[in-house]
């Protein structure tokens, strides 16, 4: 007893010279652990090493998308294509999750993701801080995506009960704007005399339940899910705010990985076509994957355009748009050049 | 890769390093016993189920990582539109928030096998003291066990915020229903863990005296201000003055997490220099 006493207080390593013949020494047991250990990290150094070549080694390689998956409009052609058109060009598609274009835009910039989608609010407010990206194009447009949300007692063409729910720096505050601005009351959101309630977008049909919102501009799902609840009423034509989708990357990956994001941009060409050819087969399908009920989508999915476009034209005009909105927010001093987000060669062009 | 591609590469890498070297570390206490402990060697057929199964949820919350820093920047996102290398640098504390809570599960398994053998490293007499005072025995053990309920429990809830998608989001609110915050579950299952973990070790004080090390109290300090940390900045109506108030926290609970990495990282390389030293000692033997 008195030798077993002895023996725990020393250290557990001054202890294993001193242990029992024929039982394994605590030098032996605290060994293997770190022979072990050199093997799995070796594993994983050599596991690392070969997956990478063999990633190299093909075509395109692998990009991550930051894609907000929420949000049917933006991930219907991914949804039905189940990433085929991308793997049958080589590219390994990760996906990163995300909430809104602001946050794709922001994963992109950054460096969590190689490739994002955002609408124009945005961009134009990464043009103000010269924030590296480039524009390759658009995949959608719609002017019915987004809506307000409002008590059904309201009249249209009022402003909102306030607080009014919105996803602060995205079209959600920049469509409301161009209502206000519609109907001649911006003054409200300029001098900030309107109640906002700055939230993201699956938070907004609970705060619309629970009544810390009385209204909210929000996009689809949210603003039809927002819409099922009693005594409010969505609409999707007071705003009359258009709205494109933009694929960005940073300038560093479009020139080092040229092939990769080629072959992403035809995989989305090809996306959209499918989703084209077969409407109403990918409706059901998009309706199936988000548990909505049947023809839940009808009112919406026509009114969505899928195609890829690249026209520097509609870039400047829709973003330019958005850049006078973020300046009259006070978000920017002043109205910035876009030109440097376009290439001067697009990596696909419109067939 | 980017850097913070790369930085996510890594931070992951320490996970499983540390991951690995408990489990290894448990493992061989489970099949080749311990001196120290009298040994109990291939008697534990429950305990090395367990093992294997924590292993494996451990190692699938490493994929919550990316999902906890995106959730920062977006919460920042409703204050302020904060410049590129302000984003990374929250970014990056994020990230060694995540880590550090992960790499304390990894050390955690081998303190609780440890313990169940009446073996605290910090403390060789543990077993002796500890059976020199019954009440405060019987209080370590009821305060243990509650931390390990909690452990097991935080252990589904990372494994949730690894897989979940943001799609069911969508679905729950198809359904009528609320979606759900697993971050912010954790974070509050996380505060209760460390909570008891403080009880465990005022309680090791009472039984210890001045050998119980002063570093584990602020180890799990530090883990209670990250739990706080992701309870408050997940919780799902976040406002503006949430935002802010995460912007304050989030510096200091990234240097906690710092800290607690470091600590677990430090086990490990002493680890590894006594088996060298011991190795070194039997080779001039």
């Amino acid at each position: 007893m008195a030798r077993n006493t002895r023996n725990l207080r020393r250290t557990p390593f001054q202890n294993s010279a001193q242990t029992l013949k024929g039982r394994a020494t605590l030098g032996q047991i605290v060994r293997l652990p770190v022979i072990l250990l050199v093997f799995l990290i070796a594993g994983a150094v050599l596991t690392g090493c070969t997956d990478r070549t063999a990633r190299e080694s093909r075509a395109a390689g692998k990009l991550t998308l930051a894609l907000p998956v929420a949000d049917w409009w933006t991930a219907a052609p991914f949804i039905v294509s189940q990433k085929a058109p991308f793997k049958e060009r080589g590219l390994e598609l990760a996906t990163l999750e995300v909430n809104s274009g602001l946050a794709s835009k922001n994963a992109v910039v950054a460096g969590t993701a190689d490739i994002g989608i955002s609408a124009a609010a945005p961009l134009a407010l990464a043009a103000a801080s010269g924030e590296e990206l480039v524009i390759l194009g658009t995949y959608l447009h719609s002017p019915t995506v987004i809506g307000i949300v409002r008590p059904s007692e309201e009249v249209v063409g009022s402003v909102p009960s306030e607080p009014i729910a919105v996803v602060p720096s995205t079209i959600s505050e920049f469509a409301l704007y161009h209502y206000l601005a519609r109907i001649g009351k911006q003054h409200l959101l300029e001098q900030g005399q309107i109640r906002q309630l700055q939230l993201k977008p699956p938070d907004i049909p609970t705060a619309l339940r629970n009544g810390s919102a009385k209204s909210a501009v929000i996009w689809e799902p949210f603003l039809s899910l927002s819409e099922e609840q009693p005594r409010l009423k969505a609409d999707r034509t007071e705003l009359k705010y258009d709205v494109s989708l933009y694929i960005i990357t940073r300038p560093s990956i479009l020139a080092n990985r040229p092939e990769a994001v080629r072959a992403f941009l035809e995989g989305i060409d090809i996306a959209c076509r499918r989703l084209n050819e077969k409407p109403e087969e990918s409706r059901l399908q998009v309706e199936r994957h988000f548990g909505f009920s049947k023809n839940f989508l009808s009112p919406t999915w026509s009114s969505v355009e899928y195609r890829y476009l690249f026209s520097k034209d509609s870039l400047r005009s829709e973003i330019s748009r958005d850049a006078e909105i973020a300046k009259k927010l006070g978000y920017i001093k002043a109205v910035p050049s876009i030109d440097y987000l376009l290439p001067q060669n697009p990596p696909l062009l419109q067939n | 890769m980017s850097f913070l591609q790369l930085t996510i590469y890594t931070l992951k890498c320490v996970c499983y390093l540390t991951l690995a070297f408990y489990f290894i570390k448990v493992m061989a206490f489970l099949l080749r016993g311990h001196p120290a402990a009298r040994s109990h060697r291939l008697r534990e057929a429950m305990a090395t189920a367990y093992t294997l199964v924590a292993v494996v949820l451990i190692s699938l919350s490493t994929e919550a990582i990316l999902p906890f820093i995106q959730n920062v920047l977006e919460t920042v996102d409703l204050v302020h539109t904060p410049p590129t290398y302000m984003r990374i640098s929250l970014a990056l504390c994020a990230g060694l928030v995540c880590t550090a809570f992960i790499c304390n599960f990894s050390r955690s398994l081998w303190t609780l096998k440890s313990l169940d053998h009446g073996i605290f490293e910090p403390v060789p007499e543990w077993a002796d003291l500890s059976e020199s005072r019954p009440r405060q025995l019987r209080l370590e053990f009821a305060v243990r066990t509650i931390a390990a309920l909690l452990f097991i429990a935080l252990e589904f809830d990372l494994k949730k915020i690894a897989t979940a998608s943001l799609t069911e989001d969508v679905i729950d609110l198809a359904r009528g229903g609320t979606p759900q915050n697993y971050l912010s579950q954790a974070g509050g299952r996380g505060l209760l863990l460390y909570f008891f973990l403080v009880v465990w070790w005022l309680v090791g004080l009472a039984i210890a005296k001045k050998q119980m090390p002063k570093k584990l109290l602020w180890f799990y300090l530090a883990g209670l201000f990250n739990s706080f940390f992701v309870f408050l900045y997940s919780s799902r109506t976040t406002n503006t003055d949430h935002a802010m108030l995460l912007l304050l926290i989030v510096a200091v609970a990234a240097i906690g997490a710092l800290y607690m990495i470091l600590y677990v990282l430090s086990d490990i390389a002493k680890t590894v220099v006594h088996s060298l030293n011991r190795w070194r000692l039997n080779q001039n033997a």
